[in-house]
This record gives structure tokens, sequence and C-alpha cells, in this order.
């Protein structure tokens, strides 16, 4: 096979081949986080940090039927701050930092919060009151200054 | 974003309605103002003033084409909170101050920003009905 090489040639391959007898191969490591992709790992750890009970997770998630949506009325408790109630109009999920935009009429003035759902300072999210049929599409911007718009909002309803 | 030309509701009983902002206070000239920021306005409406009004009120009102500072107390463009909130109001409104930074007028009609208490305007917050 190797007559038709030249004789320099020859001998490195002849060379390459016998270290090639020597090459050491190592055992495969064991996989880091017990086999678990590096994203899903980081999520779940913000999770376990932010969320440690899933209250927040369940809101959001697509398989509860009773979780939030636009056009419910709802009330944010805080640690240390005074409630705040309003319709949402938008919900957007992006891990933790999701967040709801709600939206209120105070004293005749229109006021948008956009609130992050995941921080430490929400104790919960209570529903007030959910429509008795909801508005066509997942975000509600368009109910701004037309007819549809919220009224002033208290908690009471 | 309040800068020159923005027109701006005045939310105190001074008598002014509609305020146009003709200077941005104390900022670099590509800024703009924002919640609890000071600005010079020109008073473009205005109630009629009424010999039923008296007193520290009657004193104190304003007329259309006055010059004025004011106090911006609400935007349209996005309030960044430190927790990650924003806000958002509806319209541009404004509280008219005299020199020493107390308010010209004895009442607030709407609801102000919480910024305000940051910027040491605890006069006009506690004046407000609602703080958002």
């Amino acid at each position: 096979m190797l007559c038709s090489f030249s004789s320099q040639t020859r001998r490195l391959l002849l060379r390459s081949f016998s270290t090639s007898r020597n090459v050491h191969i190592f055992e495969q490591l064991p996989p880091k986080r017990s086999g678990e992709k590096l994203m899903s790992y980081v999520k779940n750890a913000q999770y376990q940090r932010l969320d440690p009970n899933g209250s927040k997770r369940n809101l959001l998630s697509a398989e509860n039927s009773s979780r939030l949506r636009a056009d419910d009325i709802v009330t944010i408790i805080y640690k240390d701050q005074k409630p705040i109630t309003g319709q949402i109009l938008a919900i957007k999920r992006q891990g933790i930092s999701s967040n709801i935009l709600i939206r209120n009429k105070v004293g005749g003035v229109g006021v948008d919060i956009s609130v992050p759902l995941f921080h430490p300072n929400i104790l919960r999210v209570d529903i007030v009151r959910r429509p008795i049929k909801y508005r066509p599409r997942a975000k509600h911007y368009y109910i701004k200054g037309s007819r549809l718009d919220v009224g002033d909002i208290n908690k009471t309803h | 974003m309040i800068y020159l030309k923005t027109m701006l509701k005045v939310i105190d009983n001074s008598g002014a309605e509609l305020a146009e902002c003709i200077k941005v206070l104390r900022k670099s000239p590509k800024n703009c103002a924002h919640v609890g920021d000071k600005i010079v306005v020109v008073v473009q409406d205005a109630k009629p003033l009424t010999s039923q009004i008296t007193g520290a009120a009657a004193a104190n009102r304003v007329k259309r084409g006055d010059i004025c500072r004011a106090v911006v107390v609400r935007t349209r463009s996005p309030i960044q909170r430190p927790d990650g909130t924003v806000v958002k109001f509806d319209d541009n409104a404004c509280v008219l101050v005299n020199q020493k930074d107390e308010p010209i007028g004895t009442r607030v009609s709407s609801v102000v920003a919480r910024e305000l208490r940051k910027k040491s305007f605890n006069k006009i917050v506690s004046l407000a009905p609602r703080v958002v």
C-alpha cells in the first residue's frame, strides 16, 4: 500500500501509524446538572428563588383554566405599599421578567401600570372580577380612548 | 417628555386650565422634563375671573398670557420605577408654583405621580386626592 508514496512520506506515515497505537482515550465525563439543559436549569433556579411555591407561575400557565387573561379585573397586593387595582390589558410572558399591564381610571385620568409579576415585593394577585364574555384578542390596547375603555375601577367591584 | 411647545393641563385652582411649556429649567438644552421637573409655562387658557372668588384664591389668580413656573406632575411618556414598574398617564399635567416652589393654587384636582415626593414637592403630594 505504501509503495506509491515517496520515501519521506512513507516514513511520516509509518511514524503516525506507530504513534496512533499509544493514543489514550479518556473516559466520558459524567453529564453536568445530571443531563439537564443549561437554560432550563437556569430558569428553574430563577423560579425556585422568586416563586418557590409556584403560585405566580400558575397564574400565567396556559394549562391553568383559571389563569390571568386580558379583561380580568385584578388587585395586586404588595408587601410594603398599597394594593393597586385595574383591568388587565396585556400579559407579557417572558419567564421571571413576565409582566402584566393593568389600566384604571383615577379621577378621570387613565393610568397604565406595567407590573413585573415575579418581583419579590408582590405577595399575590387577586382576581376581583371576570367578564361573562371575553373580548377578542389577547392584547386589549385597542380599548384605550374608545367607548370600550375601562371605567373608574375600585377594589369593591 | 415635556419640552418647548408642549401643552399641559393645569390641575390646580390658580385659574389656568391649559399651559404651554417654553423652557425646561436646569437641564441641558437637549433634555426634556419628566415628573418632578420645573418648567416655565405660558398660560394659554384660563377661567374667567369672577367676583365670587375672594381672599388668597383671588390674589393668586392667573390670566391668559401670564408667564409662570410650573412642576410637571403627570406625563404620557412612561415613568420607570426602581422596582421595574412602568407607569403611564393619559395626559401631561402640571401645577403652577412660585419662585420658592410653593404651589400658587390651594387645591390640586386630580391624581399625581409618586415621584414628586422624592423631589420634595410634598405640598403638592399632600394636596392631591390620589397619588399613583
